[in-house]
């Protein structure tokens, strides 16, 4: 008998024309291809979550099952058939492993087994990695026709056996969780993963169990089972991923394209015309299904994309009237507060005749807050133009360093009635500081706000002030022993309204936009602007570079 | 949640994974040697003397019903 077995060559070990059933390719390429896509996404999405490690596990195994099932559909050599049937073994109970071991993670809501439990299941693998070589596993080879088939043993009937198990073990490990989560979600999803993995490790037991016992060792039936494996671990994964943050649409999709590629990929395996129609056939069944989800979910995409850009459009124009309103609002209680300003100083300059001794305290004090007040006003507003480009620059030369020594020489006295040591220094090989740009804004926004930070979060200690001339940029700096800066805030430093943590314990009237307004400025001429400090309590030093 | 890091990973896990693979490929190793390098198998050529792996199934069935009947 076997003397007339005529088998073709397999190249690459699993193309020939020894594959008689019609659908081993377009099952067993589906498979691996779909599930190691799956598993691989799912495991790159957190490679450091459990379940996810678990998931990849599961996939690899199953995906080296279609392989090794292929390998041995394909190959002309019996002694390629009997290794990878028997080596088949501990890969296919692997899979029952490990989706056992994916719903237990789940039963145990993310967290892994015990090493005891681990230990059980790996138990029930000791005669099979003992036994895969022997003949308990596989009692020969079958040469009495010519479907080169192993004959299997005992230790085969052991494995199904322990699928089983482990299928029933899963399923109660399962069901006794379902009833004791009281969260719906975590109850959907354990429902989801455990069903979807129960499914299919059924479906792939009852795939072997049917052949062995019922269809007369048939394994041309064995081809169906894998069907639902890609579908499963697809379901699987979507559980997975869905109550996580991740891009579940992207997935699905990527799943779906794949699936559909593997299946028009298949066909380039087979051979025989009328094998073709069959698998035509499916194809066009999956095409039309997987056709229509995709529409649909293109669709979706599409509408909700539309209804984002109208509540886009919307909200630009809530923007908008907003800003207009903080417009008229700013400007009106800069007018006011302005208006006070003038009073109080016309009441301090002694326009109104010699104030009462007692009077004078209480009017400079209000002549400074009303300043206060008037410039948080105009820095909002400021910044407000500068996020929306309505800020005009009037540039010209001028010289940095007067600008620099008139504010330091302004700041002095407040520093000093605060104990602080305020020194200025410019380096005169740099000279002379001409610089083209808006003096005032640079004078006013930029150097003036340095030093009144510094002077405002210096508790006590000195401020110095310096500005030098290097490798073709100026580079104003204002360094203090004030309160420091952590890491935290240095982040939001320059951010519009961004306040240190406990700045405004310091400095009450900090609106949190003097810095964003320099930072705007700077770069509006060129330059940068930065901030260094070792830490809170270390002091700070803030660095303008501008090109010379 | 499920899928969130889980750092559970302790050492006892590790050496069990590192064991469990060792024997997974040293048992697919051995299998190596034996079907391939020595092609030490039995081969059937007679169809008569092909063993049916259902007859496994029926010999289990009718080695233990017995005990139940009793």
């Amino acid at each position: 008998m076997s003397a007339l077995c005529t088998w073709d060559p397999a190249y690459l070990l699993f193309v020939s024309d020894n594959v008689y059933a019609p659908l081993v390719y377009y099952s067993h390429i589906s498979a691996f291809i779909v599930s190691l896509l799956i598993g691989l996404l799912v495991f790159l999405s957190n490679p450091r979550a459990l379940a996810n490690r678990v998931l990849f596990a599961l996939a690899t195994f199953f995906a080296m099952w279609a392989f090794f099932d292929l390998v041995i559909w394909a190959t002309e050599k019996p002694s390629y058939v009997m290794f990878f049937w028997a080596s088949i073994v501990p890969i296919e109970l692997s899979i029952y492993a490990s989706g056992l071991y994916l719903v237990s993670i789940f039963a145990n809501r993310g967290k892994d087994i015990s090493l005891a439990q681990k230990l059980i299941i790996a138990a029930f693998f000791v005669p099979i990695f003992l036994l895969a070589h022997t003949s308990y596993n596989l009692l020969g080879f079958d040469y009495s026709n010519c479907d080169r088939n192993a004959i299997e043993g005992p230790l085969i009937q052991y494995m199904y056996i322990v699928e089983l198990l482990f299928i029933g073990w899963a399923a109660i490990i399962a069901s006794r969780a379902y009833h004791r989560f009281t969260d719906r979600i975590e109850r959907r999803q354990l429902l989801l993963v455990s069903l979807g993995t129960i499914l299919m490790l059924l479906l792939f037991t009852s795939g072997n169990l049917i052949v062995t016992y019922f269809l007369d060792v048939d394994w041309s039936y064995d081809q169906y089972k894998l069907f639902g494996m890609p579908l499963f671990v697809a379901f699987v994964a979507y559980s997975i991923v869905k109550l996580k943050t991740f891009n579940v649409k992207l997935i699905a999709a990527q799943a779906l394209v794949a699936a559909l590629a593997t299946s028009v990929l298949s066909l380039l395996f087979v051979r025989k015309i009328e094998d073709i129609r069959i698998i035509a056939g499916i194809t066009f069944v999956f095409v039309c299904i997987l056709g229509f989800i995709l529409a649909r979910s293109v669709k979706r995409e599409i509408e909700q994309r539309e209804r984002i850009e109208a509540l886009a459009l919307e909200l630009r124009e809530t923007n908008e009237r907003q800003e207009g309103l903080l417009h008229f609002i700013g400007h009106e209680v800069k007018g006011y507060l302005t208006k006070a300003s003038g009073a109080f100083s016309s009441l301090v300059e002694g326009d109104f005749g010699k104030l009462p001794e007692e009077l004078v305290p209480f009017v400079e004090r209000s002549l400074a807050q009303s300043r206060d007040g008037a410039l948080s006003v105009e820095n909002i507003l400021t910044a407000s133009n500068q996020k929306n480009g309505r800020v005009s620059y009037t540039k010209a030369a001028f010289n940095l360093k007067e600008v620099a020594e008139a504010i330091v020489s302004k700041a002095g006295s407040t520093a000093r009635e605060k104990g602080l040591a305020i020194s200025f220094s410019a380096d005169e090989a740099g000279a002379p500081y001409t610089f083209n740009g808006d003096k005032g804004k640079i004078g006013d926004n930029v150097f003036r706000n340095l030093i009144d930070n510094s002077v405002n979060y210096t508790p006590s200690g000195s401020i110095n002030v310096s500005l030098k001339k290097e490798n073709n940029k100026f580079i104003f700096a204002v360094k203090d022993t004030g309160i420091g800066i952590n890491d935290e805030d240095k982040k939001r430093l320059f951010t519009e309204g961004g306040h240190g943590k406990d700045s405004q314990k310091v400095n009450v009237h900090s609106t949190g936009y003097g810095l964003y307004i320099a930072k705007n400025i700077v770069e509006a001429h060129g330059g940068t602007i930065r901030a260094e400090s070792d830490g809170a309590s270390k002091g700070s030093t803030f660095i303008v570079e501008f090109p010379a | 949640m499920v899928g969130v890091d889980k750092k559970n990973a302790n050492m006892g896990t590790k050496i069990f994974f590192a064991v469990f693979f060792m024997a997974m490929f040293m048992s697919i190793g051995l299998t190596y040697y034996h079907t391939i390098v020595r092609q030490d198998y039995a081969v059937f050529t007679d169809t008569d003397a092909v063993p049916n792996p259902a007859d496994f199934f029926a010999y289990l069935v009718n080695t233990v019903t017995p005990y139940f009947q009793k």
